[in-house]
């Protein structure tokens, strides 16, 4: 992978390694200067191992995630290079037909002969061309008939042997080269997915059939598969016959002797030399074919309507290898990222557990001299070990996490044909390993200023710091150091960012330059900036930073018209304001904690869950966003929600104790259970933060990618068909009835139901040439139809408009079996129609009236954000998607031209079985009347058949009958949306797993949480079981409280992100798709965490109930 | 010290190892006779208790003192049955203590004991009130009943003012009362006291000394106290002295209902 987030990988690597040596010089430097630090900090790693490894699996999560992310960007980078150039061979170049706004029916005929032999003298002297030649292709079934299989779709390539031959351009499955111009006539080459299908050896018999007609070839050999043996897209079986053999089986009807189907081209030097002067040869190629237009505009646009444009294929292939690589690895970051900030939250716990446990002899360590500089040596001392350890273990699992995902990809797109290989270069390693320790570094660096500042008396005494809390009055230099501070670190900070070189060398020399005006200066300046931090070392106050920080980005943000630095800063500001206010004492007293940060906790998350619409005109400005809203979002929400929660543990726990708390003798385990969790509110927020950030990603994800699935894989997106078969031009069945009765395929008639059609006029081959509409005012009156099917009286104005900007649809012929056949939805119709029948009878009746997609009224016709935007309907009407204004087009070309008037518009979702696997799909589509089809683009160019089945029928049984007598590719639309679910469904498990990994952090912060219980409740465990607590009771107790942090956060994590979910779908964000809540996935990830979360547990919950009670109550 | 009691000294304890006092013949609510106790340190074994015999009354309020690592707190924590021991017997109200499984050694300690600790250890995250409780709690109570009955306890303490702070929000010396409205709620037969006053000052000492006195007047109760605390001692009927894991002998302050 050569690029990441703009930045080139290598750039990237050199900077992490710079922040790392850096991390590193410190380690050196507090080893070198006071190594008794180092020892002091080292002592502590054995003495708890539990905690040890605990501490370990929190650090290495930021290893493991980016590791997973660059080795996975490296494998399909890797992967996709290998497929583009081996399915690409000696092909650099195609030259096309290009579509123009003006495209038409002529379109797609072929590119001329005339222009090969141009070409091929125009650059006959060119040393970087090794061949330019034509080729001819066509989907042609093929049958193997001692197997009996059968593949409609074989995609069949015919090629000049000898310039195939010259050019070595053809091998074999195992890389031999193999020799086309030794093929005999009735020879053929077939793919390597061709041989798996047909179930095809070389010397096997197999059939080609053209127009019904069957001729039989020798499999010679199983090539191997690519574009010249007829694997167009991965995985799709195909073969080779010289060009001679090609053209006797077609004929000169479907393979007109002086046109190709496309103009190859392959560079001199072999497979990958000729990409170094693609890009020059593509504008020289491109420069020429402009020179023929000029010369020759008769043959060249002889039309009018399409153009010959050159493709450098295997150079746009490599880039988009690089872009899938970069755009996996980057995707991978983003759901990592909620990983990493929980393993960050772990590491804050940790040290502050850490802090904690060893407060009493910290404090003895300050009373005696030791400096608060020292204390956070020793920290950093003790956690750079951890962090060195984590790096390797978090490489070395992130590696094979990475192998368990290449391999879980493979299974998700086996039916593709795809195969990733596990690869993983040194620099995504040292990147890894670097970006794991830099980020562990920084947080250890933070965790220990935090776990430094400590009372000494009350650490003495181990006594809450509460009751020792200093207070700092707030003095206006110290507002003025702190804001200087906040922005001279962050600008430091980009600086630094941007200016690696400037990290080698130190600030002091930067210090001295800048004085005597070097040119260094300009690069070392960031370094004296940086150390604005030093400004704020002495208690900063972080309500200023909220404060200042977020207008500073909210204004960005509305500057750049970017959502996520401006929900950046609302989130910020009410937090700082919050943070402040619970400074300020009024009349000697605090305001009420619960109620500052209830009222700015909620305002935040009020904030995330108002309509963006709300922002925007706020505001009034425009402002975008991208995935990385999604990051922002499950923070700040977490973050607003855990404040919430725990300034409000002590009313959940006193309903918890309500509801349960009286359960016989499990009353006193409840309340200790839950008034612990209460009682510790740091270590429990930090805690349910953690599982509610991964649950918040996991659940979010989850929801948005199902309703996605269960919308284009539901039921409806069949449109109340069961099989669906394609025609191609080489053999077209117009009535499958007809042709199942000749095949004497009887018992499959007998199943079918309706034999729905749509012809198919040519792709983008007809143009909408006028459309007349009829705008929508309130100024005249109008009786129209409202929801309920009854006459409402609105005010409109119906003025015929002419729209000038248009594209070409394709038009579609249905036949009245598809209309009694179909259960599509429709969207919207026209105000004229009573209702969905009324519109169905229309079509059926062979009036002058079509229904479009959705595409079609927004691009084709040029209704999106135009005025004449067809959804801007009355006030008055409740659901202004309901209903249509009169639109009429005219399509088709000369005497073929026709004015038809669309009434409905097909439902997207239910609509989308048009364009299932189509060869239009993604096209915009008018269905007509077959008869009016029929005038308007004469005889079609394929049929596509949808199928409705009798009750009982097995819908599998009939496609397969369709496919085995008709030799047309049918397919079991239930099985196939089925087959897309799963595929869907393994992948988002994928990324589950991914995001799940998150979890541990989660995990391992109740598992520290229970394992530091256990030690500084010795002695009240002692107690409870002096009291009368059985020894099960002790450990239970702990169960229930840690299960009662997981819970919460768990709980947290799954309001939120249905929460945010429903306002995006609400608002429209995913378009027409509904919010689908896939509970049955949902909850056996909930389930699943809280029995891990327990499990965790049992450990130190048994340690608990095993401790004897007479040491326990000595224990001090 | 009352002017009514009788001091006994070493020399006249019945014999090396035992004190048995059963004064007016009244039943005796623990019997222990031949109790060893070893800890098996990372050195040497140490032999905690090497043969003690002794016996309380019902309602005798007995102290327990030697010097430091005399084996007091064991002894203790061995008649409470929060500790096994190796040999000897031990009879709580008539039953044999260890030999009761686990859970019914908790149970009843939970029903028939209460404890009062040097260092309180009352649990810093409930109020105290919801302290109190837990035994009530433990023994199958209602909650509403022991709300009422925990607040009667600290009334008896003289802490109804106080129920619903916590034990951070306390003095020591009303954490103490805590502590004994805690051991005493459930109305125990028997009331362990490890060294309960030695976490406080002689003011607060004295308080607590003459709580449990009164409680023990009018409850009848019977106190076992380790002390190190020579006034504290002379406050109940009978001190037991310890020395190298036996007693050593005991002196009687004053006879048991006097």
């Amino acid at each position: 992978m050569e690029e990441l987030f703009g930045l080139p990988t290598i750039r990237l690597m050199w900077i992490v390694v710079a922040i790392a040596g850096v991390a590193a010089a410190v380690i050196a430097y507090i080893f070198l200067k006071r190594p008794i630090l180092v020892r002091m900090g080292l002592r502590n790693i054995p003495r708890r191992r539990a905690q040890t490894v605990l501490v370990t699996m929190g650090l290495t999560l930021a290893t493991i995630i980016v590791t997973i992310a660059f080795s996975t960007g490296d494998s399909l980078a890797v992967s996709v290079r290998n497929l583009a150039l081996n399915s690409l061979e000696r092909i650099d170049h195609f030259i096309i037909e290009e579509e123009t706004d003006e495209s038409a029916g002529d379109a797609g005929t072929g590119i001329p002969d005339q222009v090969l032999r141009d070409l091929q003298s125009h650059f006959a002297d060119d040393d970087r061309i090794e061949a330019i030649f034509g080729s001819r292709f066509d989907l042609v079934p093929i049958e193997h008939p001692e197997a009996g299989q059968i593949e409609p779709q074989f995609f069949l390539v015919g090629v000049d042997p000898q310039t195939i031959d010259r050019l070595d351009a053809v091998r074999d499955e195992d890389g031999d080269l193999l020799r086309l111009s030794e093929l005999g006539a009735e020879e053929i080459v077939i793919n390597e997915r061709a041989a798996r299908e047909l179930d095809a050896e070389p010397g096997d018999q197999v059939k080609l059939y053209v127009l019904g007609r069957a001729r039989q070839y020798t499999v010679a050999a199983i090539g191997r598969d690519a574009v010249l043996t007829g694997n167009l897209e991965a995985g799709g079986a195909g073969g080779l016959l010289s060009l001679d053999a090609y053209q006797s089986l077609l004929g000169p009807q479907l393979s007109p002797p002086d046109r190709w189907d496309s103009i190859l081209i392959s560079g001199a030097g072999g497979v990958e030399a000729p990409l170094d002067f693609s890009d020059a040869l593509d504008r020289d190629i491109e420069a020429a074919l402009d020179r023929f237009e000029r010369q020759e505009p008769d043959l060249y646009l002889s039309n009018g309507l399409s153009r010959y444009a050159s493709e450098a294929v295997k150079a746009d292939s490599l880039e988009d290898a690089e872009l899938i690589a970069s755009v996996f690895t980057t995707l991978f970051l983003f759901m990592g990222s909620f990983s990493v900030a929980a393993g960050i939250l772990l590491i804050f716990l940790i040290f502050a557990m850490l802090a904690e446990e060893r407060k009493p002899e910290m404090g003895i360590a300050r009373a005696v001299g030791m400096q608060r500089n020292d204390l956070i040596q020793m920290f950093i001392s003790e956690g750079m070990v951890y962090n060195m350890g984590a790096a390797v273990v978090g490489v070395v699992l992130g590696l094979l996490f990475a192998l368990g995902f290449i391999a879980a990809l493979n299974q998700g797109f086996e039916s593709f044909g795809f195969v990733f290989t596990w690869t993983v270069t040194i620099k995504s390693l040292v990147i890894s390993a670097c970006i794991g320790i830099v980020i562990t570094f920084i947080t250890v660096v933070f965790s220990s200023f935090r776990a430094s500042r400590l009372n000494i008396v009350a650490a003495i005494r181990d006594i809450p710091e509460a009751q020792y809390e200093e207070t700092y009055p707030l003095t206006p230099w110290r507002v003025v150091r702190n804001v200087l501070g906040v922005f001279a670190t962050a600008i430091g900070l980009v600086l630094l960012l941007t200016t690696p070189i400037t990290l080698i060398l130190g600030a002091p020399v930067a210090l001295v330059l800048n004085l005597i005006g070097s040119r260094w200066s300009r690069r070392l300046i960031p370094w004296v900036l940086f150390f604005g931090w030093r400004v704020l070392r002495w208690n900063p106050q972080w309500w200023v930073l909220f404060i200042v920080g977020g207008l500073a980005v909210l204004d960005f943000g509305l500057d750049q018209e970017s959502f996520f630095p401006y929900m950046t800063g609302v989130s910020l500001i009410p937090l700082g304001i919050v943070m402040g206010l619970n400074k300020l004492r009024l009349g000697g007293r605090r305001i009420n904690q619960r109620l500052l940060y209830t009222l700015g906790a909620g305002f935040v998350m009020f904030l995330w869950f108002i309509p963006n619409d709300w922002h925007e005109s706020f505001f009034d400005n425009n402002l975008n966003g991208g995935p990385e809203l999604f990051v922002l979002a499950g923070t700040m929400l977490t973050a607003a929600g855990t404040l919430l929660l725990v300034f409000n543990l002590d009313l959940i726990v006193g309903g918890v104790r309500r509801t349960v708390g009286g359960i016989g003798r499990m009353a006193p385990v409840i309340r200790t259970a839950a008034a612990y969790p209460a009682a510790a509110r740091y270590r429990t927020g930090m805690t349910i933060a953690m599982i509610a950030l991964i649950t918040f990603a996991l659940v979010n994800f989850t929801t948005i990618n199902s309703s996605f699935s269960q919308a284009f894989t539901g039921d409806d997106t069949a449109g109340g068909f069961e099989v669906l078969a394609f025609n191609t031009d080489v053999n077209a069945v117009s009535d499958i009835r007809e042709g199942l009765a000749d095949a004497g395929a009887d018992e499959v008639i007998e199943d079918i139901e309706n034999a729905g059609r749509i012809e198919a006029g040519p792709e983008r081959g007809t143009r909408a040439i006028t459309i007349l509409t009829e705008r929508w005012d309130a100024v005249t009156e109008r009786h129209i139809l409202d929801d309920n099917g009854d006459i409402q009286l609105v005010e409109t104005d119906l003025a015929e408009v002419e729209i000038d900007d248009r594209d070409a649809v394709v038009i579609g012929g249905i036949n009245s079996e598809f209309v009694d056949g179909q259960e599509v939805k429709l969207q919207a119709i026209s105000y004229r129609y009573e209702d969905e029948r009324a519109v169905w009878s229309a079509l059926r009746s062979g009036e002058m009236v079509a229904v479009a997609t959705v595409d079609a009224i927004d691009g084709a016709f040029g209704f999106a954000g135009n005025d004449l935007d067809p959804w801007s309907t009355p006030d008055s009407i409740t659901d202004e998607a309901t209903l249509l204004p009169r639109i009429v087009v005219e399509v088709g070309l000369g005497e073929n031209a026709r004015q038809v008037e669309v009434i409905a518009i097909l439902e997207r979702i239910s609509g989308a079985f048009v364009d299932l696997d189509g060869e239009d799909g993604g096209l915009p589509t008018l269905l007509l009347p077959e008869t009016v089809a029929a005038q308007v683009v004469g005889q079609s160019e394929s049929t596509r058949h949808y199928i409705s089945t009798r009750d009982g029928a097995d819908t599998l049984d009939v496609a397969q009958g369709i496919e085995r007598e008709l030799r047309i590719f049918a397919v079991d639309i239930q099985g196939e949306l089925k087959r897309q679910q799963q595929t869907q469904t393994s992948i988002l498990a994928l990324f589950q797993g991914f995001i799940g990994i998150g979890l541990v952090a989660g995990l391992a912060a109740l598992g520290v949480i229970a394992l530091r219980a256990v030690v500084e409740r010795r002695q009240q465990i002692g107690v409870l079981r002096a009291i009368g607590f059985q020894s099960r009771l002790v450990g239970f107790e702990l169960l229930i409280e840690m299960g009662f942090i997981a819970l919460l956060g768990l709980g947290l994590g799954t309001a939120l992100a249905l929460g945010l979910a429903w306002r995006l779908f609400a608002e429209g964000t995913f378009g027409e798709i509904s919010m689908y809540v896939p509970v049955g996935t949902i909850l056996p990830i909930l389930i699943g965490a809280f029995a891990a979360s327990l499990i965790l547990t049992y450990f130190p919950a048994r340690q608990a109930a095993r401790t004897t009670i007479a040491e326990a109550l000595r224990y001090e | 010290m009352s002017s009514r009691s009788i001091e006994i000294d070493a020399e006249s304890a019945p014999q090396k190892g035992a004190a048995t006092a059963e004064p007016n013949g009244a039943e005796p609510i623990i019997a222990a006779s031949d109790v060893h106790k070893t800890y098996a340190g990372a050195g040497e074994p140490v032999h905690a208790l090497r043969g003690v015999t002794l016996s309380v009354a019902r309602g005798e309020m007995v102290t327990i003192m030697g010097p430091s690592g005399c084996g007091k707190t064991t002894l203790l924590n061995c008649l409470s049955g929060l500790e096994t021991i190796e040999q000897g017997e031990i009879f709580v109200e008539g039953r044999s203590i260890h030999d009761m499984p686990d859970n019914e050694r908790t149970d009843h300690r939970a029903r028939r004991m209460g404890f009062v600790f040097q260092f309180y250890n009352l649990l810093p995250v409930l109020s105290a009130v919801e302290n109190v409780e837990l035994p009530l709690l433990l023994a199958g109570l209602g909650q509403g009943e022991a709300r009422n009955r925990s607040i009667e306890a600290l009334e008896q303490v003289g802490l109804h003012d106080w129920s619903g702070h916590r034990p951070a929000q306390l003095s020591g010396g009303q954490r103490q009362r805590v502590t004994i409205a805690r051991a005493l709620v459930n109305d125990p037969a028997i009331v362990w006291g490890d060294e309960p006053t030695g976490d406080l000052d002689s003011t607060n000492a004295n308080q607590i000394m003459e709580l449990l006195e009164d409680l023990n007047r009018r409850n009848q109760q019977t106190f076992v106290i380790v002390t190190h605390d020579e006034n504290i001692g002379r406050r109940a009927n009978r001190t037991i002295h310890m020395r190298d894991g036996l007693i050593e002998g005991e002196t009687v302050h004053r006879q048991l209902g006097s």
